[in-house]
Order: structure tokens, then sequence, then C-alpha cells
């Protein structure tokens, strides 16, 4: 579309946002701005196009402002205004916008004519020998405050609570610490392990508070460390006070032969994030699973592929985690605007038992 | 890779009730985008991003000829 119409003056722009799928690749959520614009650096490289990169805010005040979807399109006319918009990016609708608005192109370019490379970055240092961690269902990303540190964020963590937790106070924390790719490390496991310790405010539990990692035999890896601690907070207890995590780690460069010891502190809030994307890396959960993020697991996440009870037909996906998946809100109750709308008829005359036009988990369990 | 053009596979060609995951939550989705983007015939909103080297950008101050743009991310 850039090959056919920039000639013809029209101006295009990507925009990078937050990730929609932390972890998937090791890329986690970068921290500062001058981090995201290492992203879109990044991104540019591996994209090897000519078009121009914007980079939004980091409170995403762009993607807040435009309609919150990971993968958005619009066409702004020469006046300013919004002359098309979509909510997920369509080159053929574009291009039969961009025919309606500017004029029709004599040659079309096709994908093909542009010849794109696939690009892969050796990892030098071994990855799929640390078992990923199964959780025990959907969950959810929480926000966390990364504390003012002297050297980058070289790991980075990424937190998640079930349901129970952000609802009841009651549940599963999943703290998982990613060695951030850009920063080319990894770790090094003739050394101490990585170190976690929580630091629970009054009135809440935390099972474990501490823990250490994974110590494979290799010398060294790029697989993330994760956790699963329980979290219960008393009735009373202040919910606006954060955990306090500190993780102990050794860096080591991949390129320039230096390993150094790094602690690392952050608060994490038992809120969710929602700006915090959804996981597509292969992880395992209990009950289903991701078989797209399995699928690109490379030697990590083997295990049973989704399914669990089967929601019906081959590849079918386990009810609860389905039900999970739907449920944007959380409220444990699926509305039509929650469906996806391809599907909405067909999901609501095959669970919608007492036909009020919501579905409830028991009625997709089938119990 | 990025996939700045990702597109969301259709549930369509679905067996029964398969549904292609990353198809899930995007009802809800469409209804937060239709409420809460701009529609057509409106300006693009007064906030400030960047350009990759880091200097303000005023997203309303993009006008003069048609430009198409799209989010993306590295995942």
């Amino acid at each position: 579309m850039y090959r056919d119409y920039a000639p013809k003056g029209v101006k295009f722009y990507y925009l990078y946002k937050a990730l929609a799928h932390p972890t998937l690749d090791g890329y986690i959520a970068p921290y500062t701005l001058d981090e995201r614009l290492m992203h879109v650096k990044e991104a540019q490289r591996v994209l090897g196009s000519d078009i121009t990169w914007l980079c939004d805010t980091m409170s995403n005040d762009v993607k807040h402002a435009l309609g919150d979807a990971p993968n958005a399109e619009f066409i702004i006319d020469p006046e300013g205004l919004i002359a098309a918009r979509r909510v997920w990016s369509s080159p053929q609708a574009l291009r039969e916008d961009l025919e309606r608005l500017v004029g029709p192109v004599e040659k079309p370019t096709t994908v093909d004519d542009l010849n794109m490379k696939r690009l892969y970055d050796e990892k030098p240092a071994a990855s799929g020998v640390v078992p990923r961690l199964t959780l025990p269902g959907r969950m959810s990303a929480v926000l966390i405050e990364p504390q003012k540190a002297d050297v980058p964020f070289y790991v980075k963590l990424r937190a998640e609570a079930e349901p129970a937790l952000l609802r009841d106070g009651e549940g599963a924390l999943y703290l998982g610490f990613f060695l951030d790719p850009l920063y080319r490390v990894h770790w090094n496991n003739l050394v101490t392990p990585v170190e976690y310790t929580i630091e629970a405010p009054v009135g809440v539990e935390v099972s474990p508070a501490s823990g250490k990692g994974a110590d494979p035999e290799t010398e060294a890896d790029i697989d993330p460390r994760e956790f699963l601690v329980q979290v219960k907070r008393e009735a009373g207890a202040d919910t606006a006070e954060p955990l306090k995590v500190t993780v102990r780690y050794f860096a080591c460069s991949d390129t320039e032969g230096w390993c150094i010891p790094v602690t690392q502190k952050y608060l994490v809030r038992l809120e969710r994030d929602p700006d915090g994307g959804s996981r597509m890396d292969g992880m395992r959960r209990g009950g289903g699973g991701d078989r797209a993020g399995q699928r690109r697991g490379e030697g990590q996440g083997r295990g049973p592929g989704g399914g669990g009870r089967g929601a019906g037909g081959p590849g079918g996906m386990d009810p609860a985690a389905m039900f999970d998946r739907l449920d944007a809100d959380g409220d444990g109750r699926l509305t039509k605007e929650e469906l996806p709308e391809p599907m909405r008829d067909r999901i609501l005359q095959r669970f919608d038992s007492n036909g009020d036009g919501i579905i409830t988990r028991e009625e997709m369990q089938g119990d | 890779m990025i996939h700045p053009h990702r597109l969301c596979v259709p549930a369509a060609a679905a067996v029964g009730l398969s549904i292609n995951v990353a198809c899930l939550g995007q009802g809800g989705m469409n209804g937060r985008f239709e409420a809460s983007s701009p529609a057509v015939g409106q300006p693009l909103p007064e906030v400030m991003l960047f350009d990759a080297a880091g200097d303000e950008v005023k997203l309303h101050e993009i006008k003069g000829h048609y430009t198409v743009l799209v989010f993306g991310c590295l995942t």
C-alpha cells in the first residue's frame, strides 16, 4: 500500500504502542520511554520498511484516545478529520478506502513484490531447558512499578493475578522474570540462581514469600524464571498497599563478556493493568492451553495441547478456559458485547440454556 | 516477528466451536473501540506522542494530506 500510495502524496505511519502479547519472543513491556524507543528501533530493523514510526507515551495516551485496540487503523483526511477507521487493520479494506479517497493504482503492489525476508536472531545461550510453569487458568496482568535502579532492567517482571485474587483478595499471583532481548544478556548458571523476596503489607499473607529460580545444568540460558505464590488479604486490610518485590540475579552480556550482580525492586499492585496485554507464549495453563503459543514454543511449553474436556469439535478449547478468555471484565458473566461478533449467535444458541442473553460459567461448562 | 498488519483469523472457518484463540475477546474489543475512538468525520484528539528520535509530536496536527495510521508493536 505504501509503495502504491506514498507517490500519490499519502503519508503512512506505524504507531508503536503497548505490547499486545508480552513475553512472546521474550519481549516484556518497556519500563521507560527510552526502552520503548529501543523497541521502535528493533521494529524498524526487523520489518525493514521505509514507513515512519511514531511512539505512544508511556501512559498509552494515544492508544486510549483512539479506541484501545491492539491493531487499529485510521485514515485521516487533509483537513485532519477521520476519513475511515477499523478496529483491526485490513490491507484489503485499506486498499478499498484509498481507492475511494485517492484513486486506484494501475498495477497494485502485492506482498510477493515486496520480497520480504524473515529475520531470525541467533540466540547465543540455550533456551527450552527450564520447563514453563503451569498456571491454574486465565490470569490478568496487574500493575507494577519498577523502582529506580542504577542499571537497566535487564530482567523484566511480568505479574499476573487470577480472577479470585483480584475479586476476593485471595488467590494465585504469577511472577515471571524475563530477560529483555534488547539488552542481549543471559543467565549465568554457574552462580547463584535468581532469587525473589516479597514484603507484604499489614493484613496480607504471601506464600512462599521468597524463592529461588531453576538451576539447570547448562552453563547459560535465556529461559524465564517463573513463580506462583498464594496471596491472602484479610478483611479490612488496606487494598491500596502494594506488595514489595525484590529480585536478585546475575546479568551476563552475550557480547561483552561481563557478568554483574543486580538487585532490583518493584511495587506490585493487585489491580488489573488495562494495558497489560495477553499471553501467547506457550506457557501451559491447567484445564486447557494456548495452542498458538505452544506451536511457537520451540521446546518450551511442551505438554498436552489445548482441548481439555473439549468444547466441541477438533481443536476445541476447554469451556472454563474459553469462558475466562471471553470474560473481558471478569464479572463471571458473558454478555453479548463480550462475544466475538462472527460467533455470537452460535455461542448463545449453544450455551445460553435459559435464553436470557447472558452466559454464566455454569451454562458454559454444562453444569 | 512483528505484525503491524496482523489479522485475526476469522473463526467462521472453525469446526464446531473451535475458536481461534486470537479472536477471543474481540466482541468486547469491538464495543470499546466503537465507543471510545473518534468517529468518521471527527478530528483527531489532542494528544502528544513521540517520533522515533523521542521528539514530541502533536497527533491533531496531522493534516494537509491523506494519512494512514496503523497501530503495531513487537508482539
